[in-house]
């Protein structure tokens, strides 16, 4: 009887040390899995906020102001500028940035392709841009309406106010609701309000 | 089971549960260490679009629309916003609705609270929360003064052509303030 009693506690004990090494084996992958995700995501968005920056602030870099326009179409999703990149004095380059259709071939229902093109040459980016959001402000820090086509509303703007969210193309996270996919993908987010020199 | 057996699982099981709680530490920090990372990345754009927005404004109040020559013409100590600026508390990130990040629960805000700032040294001593979607609230504090031209990071107690702005940026995921800071050179203005 003695030894029956060994052997029970003996397999109680053995099965509750297996499913603590099963949870903490379980956590520490859960972690490595959401870690890697998230310097991945977190890289896309320093890298893609540097390239932004590096071309925002040169809007209407040479451009004279008296004949062209600096900005020559801005949305909420998209602008189309014109600026010396390369500072040549004489070249002006043509720059569209723009979130286009939806990524099908990743599980985040949301990510979508990112659109940077300079002249005839254009890079899709698939790096997990959800939302890509462009507000535009005028010199007393108000608001301008979108569309802006005009010539007179797209001289006044300022200062463009850029917002990204960047997020996992699988999902990660887990959630108090098992429904909820949409809340299971890591993401960042980055916004700045951005007061190019040369406008 | 023997009493020395069973002294012995309780210590194998006190061991396991110290390993246990020591990888869940580690793993905590390691969620922490991610989400600290988060907030910097915000927290440097924040700062870095005070600055800018400081540097589209005059570099002094008596500067604007007229070229001095002489430092001692420039505002004096204590600097700060002039008598007729305008300051507004509370959340300053703008709040509009029908854009992206529109936040119901925040009040509606088509304007920044600096918008009454006409000169760079206004900024000293201005506060702004700044919220954002995912991370929540952002501390801004901004410290403008005089530095001496022959070296721009010693403080100069008398007018110079040239004034620091520090921005110190807070986050409640973050350890320390972020901290950045630009120049003003008089000189840019001509």
């Amino acid at each position: 009887m003695a030894s029956m009693l060994d052997i029970i506690g003996a397999t109680i004990i053995a099965g509750m040390v297996m499913l603590i090494i099963f949870g903490v084996t379980a956590n520490l992958n859960q972690t490595l899995y959401t870690s890697t995700l998230s310097l991945n995501v977190q890289t896309s968005a320093v890298s893609l906020a540097r390239t932004l920056e590096h071309d925002f602030y040169k809007i209407g870099y040479n451009v004279n102001k008296t004949t062209d326009t600096s900005i020559t179409y801005a949305d909420t999703n998209q602008i189309r500028f014109k600026a010396d990149l390369s500072n040549t004095g004489t070249t002006l380059n043509r720059v569209v940035y723009r979130s286009a259709n939806l990524i099908t071939s990743t599980r985040n229902p949301r990510d979508r392709v990112f659109v940077r093109r300079q002249d005839n040459s254009q890079i899709n980016a698939e790096i997990g841009v959800t939302n890509f959001n462009l507000t535009y402000y005028d010199v007393n820090g108000s608001r301008i309406s979108t569309p802006i086509t005009h010539k007179d509303s797209l001289a006044k703007i300022k200062s463009i106010k850029v917002k990204l969210f960047i997020e996992s193309s699988e999902p990660v996270l887990k959630t108090d609701n098992p429904q909820d996919t949409l809340n299971s993908y890591i993401g960042v987010h980055w916004e700045k309000l951005i007061y190019p020199r040369n406008l | 089971m023997g009493t020395g057996q069973m002294m012995l699982i309780i210590l194998a099981l006190a061991l396991l549960a110290t390993l246990t709680l020591s990888i869940n530490t580690t793993i905590i920090s390691k969620y922490e260490m991610i989400y600290e990372a988060e907030a910097t990345i915000d927290a440097i754009s924040i700062g870095q679009a005070m600055l800018d927005e400081a540097l589209t404004k005059d570099f002094d109040e008596k500067t604007i629309g007229i070229k001095i020559t002489n430092p001692a013409d420039l505002t004096n100590y204590p600097l700060g916003r002039d008598a007729n600026d305008v300051w507004l508390p509370a959340i300053d990130s703008l709040n509009i609705p029908g854009t992206y990040g529109y936040n119901a629960a925040l009040p509606v805000k088509t304007k920044f609270s600096s918008i009454g700032l006409d000169d760079f040294d206004d900024y000293n001593r201005y506060r702004r929360v700044v919220y954002t979607p995912r991370m929540g609230r952002f501390f801004v504090q901004d410290t403008v003064f005089y530095v001496q031209e022959i070296n721009p990071d010693s403080p100069s107690s008398s007018r110079t052509f040239q004034k620091k702005m520090i921005v110190k940026v807070w986050h409640q995921n973050m350890q320390n303030p972020l901290v950045v800071s630009d120049l003003s050179i008089y000189r840019r203005y001509f």
